[in-house]
């Protein structure tokens, strides 16, 4: 069986930062940025593809006289996720053990 | 498997590069911002302080100062914390979450009346800083490890303490975390409150006492802003960004 796994998250950079949201309320831009290691551009891109897809919800406001954006994930988003680990774990057990590469 | 289907390698790669980010993220929503858990101990205690100052002069100044410092605090927490506080779990509330609400409430209702019950000095403060302690450093214990149950893919709370030590940089254990959290919270708060009480016995002015107050929940309101700011720092991954 195939396993179910989501072709929009699947990029190390989306699967980052739907790891963080969903682990997360809501996360600030510059942490995410700082976290996942991509330019602001890049992150940009990577969250209006998830936005696009209702899987992140994109919160713009301002503190003091600073404008601030903050990412959300939408419930939508969270199944996916899920799913998508479901199908990363079922890959990996179907292998039987594996060697972790090292950090 | 077709070409799009990761090799089991890549997929172990990227369940450990889902528990990091994960591990992370809730370790810097309850672990991180420890200093602003210990300022919010000292400002609520600081608070009970006042309401056992009784027919003095300066008991608004010391309620109002640390009442309106642990709003201040929490509105900047709110506002400059890289990651919010996790709205976790479903919002429907279940007998379980009333009656621990409830118990809550009891305690912080109840804890300075059998404190005054007993004679014991400073009632209120010694219940607030009883309560709110417990509250977060139980909270901060428990939490994290429950959270980890529930994410998807975080099965291992192990990794949580590994985010905790690559923050702190420390050889700790999350147990002795704990530990050390209680005590630095336990001194904290003799500190700034302990200032007051002695003040208080050494019959000191009424305007100088108010000065103290006010300085002290600016103090701590400051301390707790600034260590938030420095245990937020992210922790860099550039592996997650060079793949992207």
């Amino acid at each position: 069986v195939k396993p179910a796994l989501d072709a929009l998250i699947h990029a190390p950079a989306r699967l980052s930062l739907m790891a963080l949201l969903a682990a997360g309320g809501e996360a600030e831009f510059g942490y995410v940025r700082d976290s996942i290691g991509v330019s602001d551009s890049v992150l940009s891109k990577h969250a209006s593809a998830l936005e696009a897809a209702g899987y992140v919800k994109i919160r713009k406001g301002y503190v003091g006289k600073r404008p601030r954006t903050w990412f959300g994930i939408t419930p939508t988003g969270r199944r996916a996720f899920a799913a998508h680990a479901k199908a990363l774990q079922d890959i990996v057990a179907q292998a039987g053990p594996v060697q972790t590469p090292i950090e | 498997m077709d070409n799009d289907t990761p090799t089991p390698e890549q997929a172990a790669q990227a369940l450990n590069q889902i528990d990091r980010h994960q591990a992370d993220a809730v370790h810097r929503a309850f672990w991180a911002p420890w200093w602003y858990k210990v300022s919010v101990v000292v400002l609520i205690t600081g608070v009970g302080l006042g309401l056992d100052l009784v027919d003095r002069s300066w008991r608004g100044a010391v309620l109002w100062g640390f009442l309106l410092g642990s709003f201040g605090l929490t509105f900047l927490q709110r506002r400059h914390a890289g990651v919010r506080a996790p709205t976790f779990g479903p919002h429907q509330l279940s007998v379980r979450r009333l009656l621990v609400v409830a118990g809550m409430l009891a305690v912080l209702l109840g804890l300075p009346v059998l404190l005054g019950r007993l004679g014991v000095p400073l009632p209120h403060a010694i219940g607030c800083f009883a309560f709110s302690a417990l509250s977060v450093l139980v909270g901060s214990r428990l939490a994290p490890r429950e959270e980890a149950k529930r994410i998807a893919a975080l099965s291992d709370p192990g990794t949580i303490e590994a985010a905790a030590r690559e923050t702190f940089a420390s050889r700790h254990s999350t147990g002795r975390l704990w530990l050390i959290y209680l005590s630095v919270t336990l001194a904290t708060t003799l500190l700034v409150n302990g200032l007051l009480v002695a003040a208080l016995i050494l019959g000191a002015h009424g305007h100088v006492l108010m000065i103290l107050a006010v300085a002290a929940a600016i103090a701590v309101v400051g301390v707790g802003v600034l260590t938030m700011w420095w245990f937020q720092r992210p922790i860099k991954h550039p592996r997650d960004g060079d793949r992207s």
